[in-house]
């Protein structure tokens, strides 16, 4: 992302910010999306998302950490979503998947759904924020190393599941 | 691990749009900055409004006009109602990421405690929580049937906290509890106990409370001196945590009398609060206001509005418990009643100079003294005798008055 861009951005410059939220519109979208299963509880937490993001620019100190905090604030959209409906919701119906996909797509999106949501968010940051595990310890306030061991674990649990599956 | 499952699945879900995003972004933030023109185009129409407009806008957009119109007299009240800068909240926490999601469910008897959100600084700790009882909201009982404790200790299982303040906040209760000291944070563990029907129940967890998620706390040296009728306090400085601020100050030790039990009155946005708490020592004195960095509503105004100043000169009296004479009273004051039971003695004095008598005996296991409101001059002494009482009573007279003070104000801004 530019930095000089947000830093317009954070400095209230508008249609700076616009141009910084459609750079990252993408990632925004996987990560909501991976964590909710639902598109348009998604585009709902992102609007809610940049809702927040232009009320509140301005206490963003770092134009470095623009994305993490914005990701955080939608991770922690997505919760919220989560806590109100209390539960996962049924993909099958929101997703566009091939038909030769879907039966995988179901089983590995079952097992990903089903990890605790401090292993999951990791893995969704990870896989879709295109974000090293510092900048992620960054969104999640806690140590690197924390993470990669959370990580690790996520990743144990979800090999364990499909051997599991597999056998 | 079947990586090809896992690289499918990322690949699917990168699959995903939403339709138009990028325009509902746009659009999104076009209609925030929208909102004011439109009343910007009424200003063309309405003179009063455009003043009025004008002035919130510059309140709120222009840092320099802010502080200005917050200190200036005519100014301050209207701007301290137009001013949005500063309207931070408990939600706030929640958005900037200050609350620690614990997912704590425990259960005592009849009683469930889910203990949802923790926030906290390094003075403070807010527990949100829901408590029911028998699967409804635990709404308190009437007495002597009493509800569960709520404990927050150490790993020795020693309380951490001196004082308690409850309230609601959107589905939860809140209670805020201030640390006995800086350190008292981890490893922490909240515990229910039920006393019901002779039977004692408990359970605890531990709180995984981040120091990453902790509320920086904001210092500032004061150095400023006020005087209240002639005896001097210099304000130390101001800590602000998440939702409380203390104000440390100590006395002038010139002063010939002793300040005690000050009251502060502020005015945080439009509530009016006082001080909630307070500690000191003779001439160090800690007050805590119920507004921080998450729920201030603008500079915060205090009124200094009551104080007790205590003389740090003493009057030494001995009484004679045989014949109730009393030595050592100046000419000015009277005894002016007096009395001797079984096992107790009474007397009164009267202070022709108005004032009262806070007073000290070592020698006396139950010692009460009182004052009437309606006449500070006067002071009620009771003691009770034992066999162990001596003939001759020593007691240390200070005297004392209380003072409604006005005008002595000054801000807390951080």
């Amino acid at each position: 992302m530019d930095a000089e861009l947000v830093k317009s951005a954070l400095q209230g410059d508008d249609e700076a910010l616009i141009l910084c939220l459609q750079s990252i519109s993408d990632q925004l979208t996987w990560t909501a999306v991976s964590l909710l299963g639902d598109r348009e509880l998604a585009k709902d937490c992102i609007m809610e998302t940049t809702l927040k993001v232009y009320k509140k620019r301005k206490t963003v100190k770092k134009p470095e950490f623009f994305k993490t905090w914005v990701i955080r604030i939608l991770i922690n959209e997505c919760k919220d979503e989560l806590k109100r409906s209390k539960n996962y919701i049924s993909l099958d119906e929101h997703f566009e998947i091939a038909s030769s996909e879907k039966e995988n797509f179901d089983y590995v999106n079952d097992l990903v759904a089903k990890l605790p949501l401090d292993l999951k968010q990791i893995i969704v940051m990870k896989f879709f924020d295109e974000m090293n595990f510092r900048e992620i310890g960054e969104v999640l306030k806690t140590p690197e190393s924390t993470v990669k061991s959370r990580y690790a674990v996520a990743l144990k649990k979800l090999r364990m599941e499909m051997e599991e599956y597999e056998q | 691990m079947n990586n090809n499952n896992l690289d499918r699945w990322q690949e699917t879900i990168k699959s995903q749009r939403i339709e138009g995003i990028d325009d509902l972004i746009r659009s999104k933030i076009e209609n925030q900055v929208r909102r004011p023109l439109y009343f910007q185009w009424k200003v063309v129409f309405t003179g009063m409004v455009a003043v009025f407009v004008s002035f919130a806008l510059l309140v709120n957009l222009n840092p320099r006009f802010n502080a200005f119109a917050h200190n200036n007299d005519i100014l301050r009240p209207i701007a301290e109602m137009i001013d949005f800068t500063n309207r931070n909240d408990v939600e706030d926490a929640f958005d900037l990421d200050y609350a620690q999601q614990t997912d704590i469910h425990l259960v005592a008897g009849d009683y469930k405690l889910d203990l949802e959100y923790v926030i906290s600084d390094y003075f403070t700790i807010s527990l949100f929580y829901e408590l029911t009882y028998q699967g409804e909201p635990y709404e308190g009982f009437t007495p002597p049937k009493t509800g569960p404790e709520i404990e927050l200790v150490d790993s020795d299982g020693e309380r951490v906290w001196t004082s308690a303040h409850n309230t609601y906040f959107e589905g939860y209760q809140w209670m805020e509890l201030e640390l006995i000291d800086l350190n008292a944070f981890e490893p922490l563990t909240i515990r229910i106990i039920a006393d019901d029907d002779d039977k004692t129940e408990s359970e605890s967890a531990t709180i995984q409370n981040s120091p990453y998620k902790k509320v920086e706390m904001i210092k500032q040296e004061l150095n400023q001196a006020i005087e209240i009728d002639g005896q001097r306090i210099i304000l130390d400085s101001l800590e602000v945590g998440a939702f409380v601020s203390r104000l440390k100050f100590h006395a002038d030790p010139e002063n010939s009398e002793r300040i005690d039990q000050m009251t502060f009155s502020y005015q945080n946005g439009k509530k009016q609060a006082q001080t909630v708490s307070a500690s000191w020592t003779p001439n160090d004195y800690t007050y805590l206001f119920a507004v921080g960095q998450l729920n201030r509503s603008g500079p915060v105004e205090v009124k200094i509005v009551e104080a007790t100043f205590i003389q740090k000169e003493k009057i030494d009296i001995v009484m004679d418990t045989d014949t109730l004479q009393i030595e050592g009273l100046p000419n000015e004051v009277q005894v002016i009643d007096q009395s001797k039971g079984e096992d107790e003695f009474r007397f009164s004095l009267l202070n022709s100079k108005g004032n009262y008598f806070s007073a000290v005996s070592k020698e006396l296991g139950i010692f009460g003294v009182s004052h009437s409101l309606e006449n500070p001059s006067r002071t009620d002494f009771y003691f009770k005798s034992t066999e162990l009482t001596p003939r001759r009573i020593e007691i240390e007279l200070h005297e004392s008055r209380d003072l409604k003070i006005e005008g002595q104000k000054f801000r807390l801004e951080w």
